[in-house]
């Protein structure tokens, strides 16, 4: 059997990968593959979990945040349409009109 | 078949009870004698085993293939780092995009490591697939700096004929393990997509029904943003 800790331990270098994906991208689109990454990185934790606990529950979930995931991506991807249109660009430092 | 493999072919649901007569073998990290399993915290009546007890037993279905099972792990883990890594380090989105769809399918493998058959098949199905098609078409739709190089193209002429000729093999490999009629039977362990569909529809109806709710809320909140406004 491999032992569970080392799933945990990918999941944390996955999710560290993802933070750091999102602070050194400059453009939106690659920001949001980086929260696509960390979603799937809580993904692989909450399987493990479900495993170690042998109880469903953490499988459904892992359901339910595909499913957020997609949500999440059709609704991110029209923001972004939309920035690119008004700015004819998708950086990230562009879109900075409700800064204070 | 070995008593091992008809315990880990039982259902593994929690709370699932193992009559005496399934269990007639001992084990190394628990006894069984006279028919009657000894786990830590055990005391008489039925032999009632929780999934993790099953765990300390190693009466895991991948007991026996330990060593690919491990190999698989750090193959699928390498390849997921490594892709997300050039994911990181590449320029164009697109490109990015494409080593993501690389390390969301390695996932989907380890996620049948850790007995979750259906929810590898979704995580391929929608998450390499659908949602992945769905960032590269708004890639495309925005004006990317440069294409190719022209001196690449070879390459990717290359790297297209020997994909297509891995494809090919595994799909004449799994049809032929198909005809020749050695196909295992479906998961029986811990998230068999039965056991999943049951917790989903039973107890878990109404997020489910809710999600639906989110799924069509965002439906028509992207079609609304991406609305081109012409005459108000």
């Amino acid at each position: 059997m491999i032992p569970l800790s080392w799933f945990l331990a990918l999941s944390a270098v996955l999710f560290v990968l993802g933070v750091a994906a999102f602070f050194v991208k400059r453009d939106l689109i690659t920001m949001f593959l980086a929260v696509e990454v960390m979603l799937n990185a809580a993904n692989l934790a909450f399987l493990t979990f479900a495993k170690k606990q042998g109880y469903l529950a953490g499988q459904v979930i892992v359901f339910f945040i595909i499913t957020v995931a997609a949500a999440e991506a059709a609704i991110g991807l029209a923001i972004i349409l939309l920035v690119f249109r008004q700015r004819k660009s998708i950086k990230a430092e562009g879109a900075d009109l409700m800064k204070g | 078949m070995s008593p091992t493999s008809y315990l880990a072919a039982l259902p593994r649901a929690p709370g699932s009870l193992y009559q005496k007569h399934h269990i007639s073998q001992s084990f190394s990290h628990g006894s069984i004698s006279n028919r009657v399993i000894r786990v830590e915290g055990w005391h008489g009546g039925d032999a009632y085993i929780s999934p993790g007890a099953i765990d300390a037993l190693a009466l895991h279905p991948y007991n026996g293939t330990n060593k690919m099972a491990v190999t698989l792990f750090l193959v699928l883990a390498t390849i997921i780092i490594g892709s997300v890594l050039a994911m990181i380090l590449s320029r164009d989105p697109a490109i990015s995009a494409l080593w993501l769809v690389l390390a969301f399918a390695a996932l989907g493998g380890l996620f049948g490591l850790l007995e979750a058959p259906f929810i590898a098949a979704v995580q391929i199905i929608i998450y390499a697939g659908a949602i992945m098609v769905l960032f590269i078409f708004v890639i495309m739709m925005i004006p990317r700096g440069e294409a190719f190089p022209p001196d690449k193209r070879k390459i990717t002429l290359f790297l297209s004929i020997f994909l297509a000729a891995v494809l090919a093999a595994e799909m004449f490999v799994s049809l032929w393990a198909v005809l020749r009629g050695d196909r295992t039977a479906g998961p029986s362990g811990l998230g068999s997509t039965s056991a999943v569909g049951r917790l989903l529809f039973r107890d878990y109806l109404y997020p489910f029904e809710i999600s639906s709710l989110l799924i069509i809320a965002a439906l028509v909140g992207s079609i609304v943003l991406s609305k081109k406004r012409g005459k108000e």
